[in-house]
């Protein structure tokens, strides 16, 4: 069981967006053009770092690589900042066109940046250098949600026709395609050993698949009453969080019981993002009511 | 009445003789004719004649008896006995009293009226005589008891009474009989019976009547025993009491002693065989006995024998009940008419009439009588379960559903009318729900009661609806009964509702097994549970599961069609509206007409925009206006039709005209329907009221506030009416309140769009970021982020004071809606797109053309602000130099200053040697010697101190002429500052950075006015106007640019630890470059 921990009130201006958490770092971005940083460790326990001011319109979506060097944001220009956090300073700048980065993500550590546009073109940067490496095409695919698998080996998007396809990073080939919903599918991901892929629908449902099954759906959970907007799993394996956007819910559930462990209604506004921190113990979540809050592991 | 005459004779005193008296034997009195001769001749005193009319009562020679009181109101009689008031009172009283009681045996209506009026009449005749005699009171209270008039009779027993307190010689034992009649008759037994135990203990040789009453009062207060032996008492003092054989009977029949009760009123009738009591009894006795022909007649002659409605309605009711008994429906409604009429408190009568409407299915009517029966019998268990059930067949119930009433097309009445029925449905549902819940509460081991408020419950309160269920489940499992299947199919359709989905999935796998079937086998018996699994299913998100299922019955049982409509609706969702469309195809093979099966085909065709077909579809069912699916077909017409002017112009009028036709068909079908009421709306809006459309809109949104369409239309009105704000309020609702993303979607847009008309262009901005978040998708947004963006540029153009970083913002804004609009203005035109490319490619241009113009300036301000920064540093230069000299100066002051201490101090020193020496040479010794040495070593030290000193001196020095120097040098700035700048300026802070920009501000403009003078003849008036505009932003853009440096600066300055006394001096040099620029 999870309990409710902290509330950080107008975290940003503006409605937030996004939000990630590696080591000791979180980082926010919303509508506002700010992307923010946060301490992850007590005693500073969220409250602010930096701030970095370099976007114009909104964040869409942001990452921070797994060894905390870089953090990459999103605008909704399409222009992706890559900050270097051993200093906080910017890094590289990247161009992917307007909604070029719906979504990104770091993938091998932080060697290598994907970025997933509106139209459904994944590309991938190079870090270091800022330039597009190579691009996979997505045969025109309208998508909402992209993620990476934590092995490395596969990127899977997903968006308005309800169905997730699967590509091979190595060799850019499409793997698998599951029909998961009926409707547009708004969050994605892998859980921690890369064999289950989760979707979050605007069906309200959150449904397991296994790609490599010949009949991929596994089950699902029911517990939102609205389109779920984002599902995390934690690093351990051992659960799930997802949030809804009308219910402005956040849901916590047991993977292995398929149970719901924990919900809050703490938000005012549909809730877009969720985190775990590094050792699953706790969990934060962003709003569109310029809200962060924190949820921790009941000892 | 009852006065008793002791002696055998009665004497007629002579008159003259006064000791001779006519002496009248009793027992053989002579006819009244000559007795009043003689007592007249005598005129004999007044009392005698009353004693006379007496005996005859008594020997009941009535006619003589009411000649001799008649004579009473003789007009000479009157005159000569003037002075005997109270005898002719008596006299009056007694004839009266006799009318009184006439009249209370009187059956024919006519004649008791006439005795009444003759007993009044006397009455009034005595009341004439005297007004204030107790007597004539007490007359007139019985008549009025006998007349029924118990509140008039009860008032006049009072005033007795109340005079009898002070009064002892007045007959208080009638009055007292009197109001204990009165209290028994209204029911307040209590006190009766403690006023009938006066008299007896006051009078105990009473009346045996009197003890009647005390038994009567026991037997209604329940003390049977006490009862028993009052009426035994009366029995043993007069054995032929009709009243008392009765009350015993009633005793007795109430102890189950029925045959010595029927032996009782078998003598009774024997002693009155008109006596209706009995009769009623009687009847009563054979109904039992099933000899209803015999109750038939015995009770019509008990009706026939009495006036007194209670009685007769008993009659009826009997009478009824036996007709009841035999099936003579028609018969038995009117008898127990009858009985109700005369008795509406007679609930027996109204239960019965109420089975008679229940065999009739008369339901409504049958729902009254019950309704009364349970006012008058609150906890009648037998009542509550009945009415629970017949609540259900009601008219009222049904037109939940379906409601007949006619309205004009007006909106107003037809929300008013929608709350009405709203209320009654709603009133008839909690009636059944009070009554089911009594009914469980009086007996709550009974199943079928919790069954039956289960099942009222189920459409309004689902968890209470479950609890119920569940109480009844427990209590057929306790008697170890297994439910029906269908109670078992409701619970889990209840479970399933409330959303408890692997409680209900259990339930149906248990109906199922139950059955002895498998859930493969696709059996009859467990079909609607087995379709309602799939539809569990379908909820739990197990499509694949469901599919089977469906499938599964659709191959045992290729008629049950609602599994095809459910795989169409499953495809449709999944997206595959070709297959959705072959699965309703089957259904319509099947069954032509399945207009379930044409809806839901109309709606899969509105899903896919595609109008005609749907059209076509959704007639099908119209054709039929007996159908249930008709009002949805008939509003989607009317929203194809409204809908179909946006497509076709031309026909704008003939498709609005048909749009509300159906609306129209719509609401006077079912003038609830809010839908309809929104269309009307929408067209009376079409048609260019917009004050009347918003009226319509209003009222329908105070009848119904969730609905959102009708929300969203008000804020339309709202708009068009220029109601920016209200309009903003409404749609911010309406996105608060909507559960559906495609509606989100459309009202975010509204809003925008309103956000965009009240020239809040960057609220619209903001609005249309948050919507492409959403949906990313929507190249109308995209488009309209870019118009957003276009017009805040152009409003920034107008801007006078703009700065470098913002200019560059919005130069970069623009860029972003040009490269959204890159895509946009190739997109190829189709009917679905919803913007206009065209327009896209308009738009482009005018991007391009404020971005030309935005990057020169920003260009120029960003070249005038690096110039200005420049300077800035130079000046910062400046200051960090003379800051320096300064140091320098102080330091060297410093040094000055310590070396002319060091002087003087060594002069001092010098001194003191000088002394010393001439001390040492005055006493030369040793001692002194050593002395020298070490003051010498001391000095030394000091001296070295004085150098390590000097060393960081001169720098001291320098700071401090610096200081001086720079003290100096804001002087002469200010003063400099102060002449170019205007009077009011004197006093500026000058901490105050902003007040100083404004100021400068001030000073600028003035001096463009200059310019423009200055340039007015020479040139042409473009030219100017251009030159202007550049000259204004350069000095406006200036000014500003110079605040945001100055406050990087400061941030600078505030990493570089100085203290902000250094910032703001250094602002103030930069202010001087800055207008010495302008200079």
């Amino acid at each position: 069981m999870f309990q409710f921990g902290k509330k950080i009130t107008d975290a940003h201006d503006d409605g937030i967006w996004c939000v990630k958490w590696q080591g000791d770092i979180i980082a926010t971005g919303g509508m506002g053009s700010k992307v923010k940083t946060w301490h992850g460790n007590q005693p500073q326990f969220l409250t602010e770092r930096r701030v970095f001011d370099k976007h114009i319109l909104g964040v869409t979506s942001l990452d921070i690589d797994i060894g905390a060097r870089y953090l990459a944001s999103g605008g909704m220009d399409g222009t992706i900042r890559l900050f270097d956090l051993s200093n906080n300073t910017l890094h590289k700048t990247i161009d992917s066109g307007p909604l070029g980065c719906l979504k990104i993500g770091f993938l091998n550590s932080a060697d290598n940046l994907v970025s997933v546009s509106e139209s459904g073109n994944i590309s991938i940067y190079s870090v270091e250098t800022g330039e597009k490496l190579r691009s996979i095409s997505n045969t025109n695919k309208q998508v909402l949600t992209m993620a990476i698998s934590p092995n490395n080996e596969q990127i899977a998007v997903a968006g308005l026709d309800g169905t997730v396809l699967c590509y091979d990073v190595e060799s850019g080939r499409r793997v698998t395609e599951i029909k998961a919903h009926g409707v547009p599918i708004r969050s994605l991901c892998f859980s921690a050993d890369s064999k289950t892929i989760f979707t979050g629908a605007e069906d309200s449902q959150i449904r397991l698949h296994d790609p490599n099954g010949s009949n991929p759906y596994i089950a699902s959970l029911l517990g939102h009453s609205s389109f779920i907007l984002s599902i995390v799993a934690s690093r351990n394996g051992d659960l799930l969080a997802s949030s809804g956007s009308i219910d402005k819910k956040v849901c916590i559930w047991d993977i292995k019981t398929r149970k719901l462990d924990s919900s809050f209604t703490a938000h005012a506004d549909q809730t877009w993002d969720l985190a775990f921190s590094p050792d699953s113990t706790k969990l934060v979540s962003v709003s569109d009511d310029c809200s962060l809050h924190s949820y921790a592991l009941k000892q | 009445m009852d006065t008793k005459i002791q002696s055998q004779f009665i004497y007629i005193p002579i008159r003259g003789f006064n000791d001779q008296a006519l002496k009248i034997d009793i027992a053989s009195l002579p006819d009244s004719k000559e007795l009043i001769e003689v007592l007249k001749a005598e005129l004999a005193p007044l009392d005698l004649w009353l004693k006379l009319a007496n005996e005859y009562y008594k020997q009941d020679r009535i006619t003589d008896f009411i000649e001799v009181l008649k004579q009473v109101t003789d007009a000479d009689l009157e005159q000569y006995y003037k002075d005997s008031k109270l005898d002719r009172i008596a006299m009056l009283n007694a004839l009266a009293s006799y009318y009184t009681q006439l009249g209370s045996q009187e059956k024919d209506k006519s004649k008791r009226e006439e005795y009444f009026q003759n007993a009044t009449f006397h009455f009034t005749k005595a009341d004439r005589i005297d007004p204030h005699q107790p007597l004539t009171w007490i007359g007139k209270a019985v008549l009025l008891l006998t007349k029924g008039d118990y509140e008039r009779a009860e008032s006049n027993f009072k005033q007795v009474l109340d005079l009898a307190k002070s009064n002892n010689t007045l007959p208080v034992l009638p009055a007292k009989l009197g109001s204990a009649c009165i209290l028994f008759n209204q029911g307040n037994y209590i006190k009766a019976l403690d006023t009938y135990q006066k008299v007896i203990q006051q009078n105990s040789n009473c009346l045996p009547s009197v003890r009647l009453g005390l038994g009567y009062c026991y037997f209604k207060l329940g003390r049977t025993k006490k009862a028993r032996e009052a009426f035994k008492r009366v029995l043993e003092l007069d054995r032929d009491n009709v009243e008392a054989m009765i009350g015993l009977a009633l005793v007795l029949m109430n102890e189950n002693q029925v045959p010595d009760a029927m032996k009782l009123i078998l003598s009774a009738y024997q002693l009155a065989p008109n006596n209706s009591i009995v009769l009623n009894h009687l009847a009563n006795h054979y109904f039992f006995r099933g000899e209803y022909n015999k109750v038939n007649t015995l009770g019509v002659a008990a009706f026939n024998n009495t006036d007194v409605a209670h009685i007769k309605a008993e009659s009826a009711y009997l009478i009824g009940r036996a007709f009841h008994a035999t099936q003579r429906w028609q018969d038995a409604i009117q008898y127990y008419h009858q009985a109700v009429q005369k008795n509406p408190d007679l609930y027996l009568a109204q239960f019965g009439l109420g089975q008679i409407h229940i065999h009739n299915e008369d339901y409504d009517k049958a729902i009254l009588c019950f309704e009364q029966v349970l006012s008058k019998q609150p906890n009648n268990y037998e009542t509550l379960h009945i009415l629970g059930s017949l609540y259900k067949y009601g008219s009222l119930y049904k037109s939940n559903v379906k409601s007949t009433t006619p309205t004009s097309t007006s909106i107003s009445t037809s929300t008013s009318t929608n709350l009405t029925t709203n209320g009654i449905s709603n009133e008839i549902i909690n009636k059944i729900k009070n009554v089911l819940k009594k009914a469980t509460e009086l007996n709550p081991n009974d199943s079928s009661n919790w069954f039956e408020l289960g099942q009222v419950l189920e459409s309004t309160e689902v968890s209470a609806a479950l609890e119920a269920y569940e109480k009844g489940l427990n209590l057929l499992k306790r008697d170890g009964i297994t439910p029906t299947l269908e109670i078992q199919n409701n619970i889990a359709v209840l479970r399933h509702q409330k959303g408890l989905l692997v409680e209900a999935e259990q339930t149906y796998l248990d109906i199922i097994k139950q059955s002895g079937y498998q859930l493969s086998q696709f059996k009859a018996i467990n079909i609607t549970s087995t379709y309602n699994l799939a539809r569990l299913y379908e909820s739990m998100g197990q499509i694949n599961k469901a599919e089977e299922l469906y499938k599964g019955i659709i191959k045992e049982h290729p008629n049950y069609y609602d599994c095809y409509l459910r795989l169409s609706c499953i495809c449709k969702q999944q997206g595959d509206y070709y297959e959705a469309g072959e699965w309703i195809r089957e259904v319509l093979d099947i069954q032509p007409d399945n207009q379930e099966a044409w809806a839901l085909y109309g709606n899969l065709y509105l899903h896919k925009e595609e109008w005609y077909p749907a059209q076509k579809n959704f007639e099908q069912i119209t054709e039929n206006p007996e159908n249930k699916n008709e009002t949805y077909a008939s509003l989607s017409l009317g929203n194809i039709y409204y809908n179909a002017k946006f497509s076709n112009p031309d026909k704008v009028e003939k498709y609005i005209g048909n749009a509300e036709q159906f609306y129209n068909r719509v609401l006077f079908k079912n003038p609830t329907n809010i839908y309809a009421a929104n269309g009307i709306g929408m067209i009376i809006a079409e048609k260019g009221n917009l004050n009347l459309a918003g009226e319509t809109f209003l009222q329908i949104r105070e009848a119904s506030m969730d609905c959102i369409p009708v929300s969203v239309n008000l804020a339309h009105i709202y708009v068009s009416k220029g109601l920016y704000d209200n309009a903003i309020k409404l749609y911010e609702g309406c996105l608060k309140k909507s559960t559906s993303p495609k509606e989100i979607e459309t009202i975010m847009m509204y809003l925008a769009k309103v956000y965009f008309d009240a020239n809040r262009f960057f609220d619209s901005k903001q609005t249309l970021k948050k919507a492409i978040h959403m949906y990313p998708h929507n190249l109308a947004i995209h488009f309209n982020l870019a118009i957003s963006i276009e017009m805040q540029a152009t409003i920034f153009l107008e801007k006078h004071q703009k700065n470098a970083s913002e200019t560059h913002m919005i130069i970069k804004e623009l860029e972003f809606a040009q490269r959204l609009l890159t895509p946009l203005a190739t997109t190829k035109p189709t009917p679905k797109l919803n913007f206009n490319p065209q327009k896209a490619k308009s738009h482009q241009s005018s991007i391009e053309k404020i971005l030309v113009r935005l990057r020169t300036e920003h260009e120029s301000i960003v070249k005038i602000e690096a110039d200005l920064s420049k300077k800035r540093e130079a000046a910062f230069e400046e200051v960090k130099r003379l800051e320096e000299e300064k140091r320098i100066r102080e330091l060297e002051l410093k040094q000055q200053l310590e070396e002319k201490l060091e002087a003087e101090r060594k002069l001092a020193f010098e001194e003191e040697e000088k002394t010393r020496e001439e001390l040492a040479k005055n006493n030369a010794s040793a001692i002194v010697d050593d002395d020298y040495k070490d003051g010498e070593g001391s000095t030394k030290k000091r001296k070295k101190n004085k150098k390590d000193q000097q060393e960081d001196d001169p720098e001291e020095h320098k700071k401090q002429k610096k200081e001086k120097k720079e003290k100096k040098e804001k002087k002469e700035k200010k003063k400099k500052s102060k002449k170019v700048s205007d009077d009011n300026e004197g006093d500026a802070d000058e901490g105050d950075a902003e007040h100083q920009d404004m100021e400068e501000d001030g000073h600028k403009e003035k001096k463009k006015k200059k310019s423009k003078k200055d340039k007015k003849d020479k040139k042409d008036k473009k030219q100017k106007k251009k030159e202007k505009r550049q000259r204004e932003k350069e000095g406006q853009v200036e000014g500003e640019g110079e605040d945001d440096e100055n406050k990087e600066q400061d941030e600078h300055a505030d990493q570089e630890m100085q203290d902000a006394k250094e910032a703001e001096k250094q602002k103030e040099v930069e202010d001087f470059f800055g207008s010495e620029n302008e200079m």
